[in-house]
């Protein structure tokens, strides 16, 4: 990894970072839902990114490591989900749970398969 | 809320723990640089969040939201845990999903007892300071 690559994955992680940011963090909006969001549309565009065999390493590492992965969180989806355990909502809890680890799960599969089949698609 | 001092914090906090999630991706084999960042992720979450509760917002933003936020990364785990199916071999061929949710399910349960830990010794310090 060069030093201007890392720049870049820093860059895009940052970004990615204030794009979750403004989605979760504005007065109105549900902060949980949003973590939820936010980590299904990451792994969504992580899985497509990765499937994406004409994409050059380093700009795979700049959107994929970067920005997917600061637009993506696990320290707050831990936490949301640790929070409602300790409110009592334990229902609420197992449903942020299974939405996100089984539909991370699916998004990325989606993903992976989407960019695999949009190769050809692509001049090489 | 004052939003911009939220947003600059957490655009420099998320650079920086993105570039050192990458750098320690780089230097720790196999998949287990991921367990570790989102476990310390966790862990450094839960206890900004009980001690930082009195800060200014852009602080815990750039802190929370920003450093351990762009540090922890949910995308890598869920691409990881579908690879790690796709490419099954050995006893997984019989159940194939196998690996991926071993990957899953472990990165969960640690997840998890990390933020729970978290919380508790940023409580305990916050006791000790009122104290």
């Amino acid at each position: 990894m060069s030093p201007l690559e890392l720049l870049g994955i820093a860059a895009a992680g940052g970004l990615g970072a204030v794009v979750r940011f403004l989605a979760g963090a504005l007065p109105h909006r549900r902060p949980v839902r949003s973590t939820i969001v936010v980590n299904l549309v990451a792994s969504l565009l992580a899985g497509a990114l990765t499937g994406l065999l004409v994409l050059d390493d380093a700009w795979r590492a700049i959107l994929v490591t970067g920005f997917c992965g600061g637009l993506s969180t696990y320290s707050a989806f831990a936490l949301q989900a640790v929070e409602q355990l300790e409110r009592r909502r334990g229902g609420a809890a197992a449903a942020t749970i299974a939405v996100t680890v089984v539909g991370g799960a699916i998004a990325a599969g989606a993903g992976l398969l989407a960019g695999a089949l949009l190769v050809p698609a692509l001049p090489a | 809320m004052r939003l911009v001092p939220s947003i600059v914090a957490v655009a420099l906090g998320g650079a920086l723990g993105t570039g050192a999630r990458a750098l320690l991706e780089a230097a720790v084999p196999g998949g287990w640089a991921l367990l570790l960042v989102n476990a310390l992720g966790s862990l450094l979450l839960g206890i900004a969040t009980a001690a930082l509760a009195d800060a200014p917002d852009w602080l815990r933003h750039g802190i929370g939201a920003g450093a351990l936020g762009g540090f922890t990364t949910f995308s890598a785990i869920a691409v990881a845990s579908v690879s790690a199916t796709a490419a099954a071999h050995g006893l997984s061929t019989i159940v194939p999903s196998l690996p991926g949710i071993a990957i899953a399910l472990g990165m969960l349960l640690a997840g998890l007892a990390s933020a729970w830990a978290g919380l508790a010794i940023g409580r305990r310090l916050v006791r000790r300071r009122a104290a």
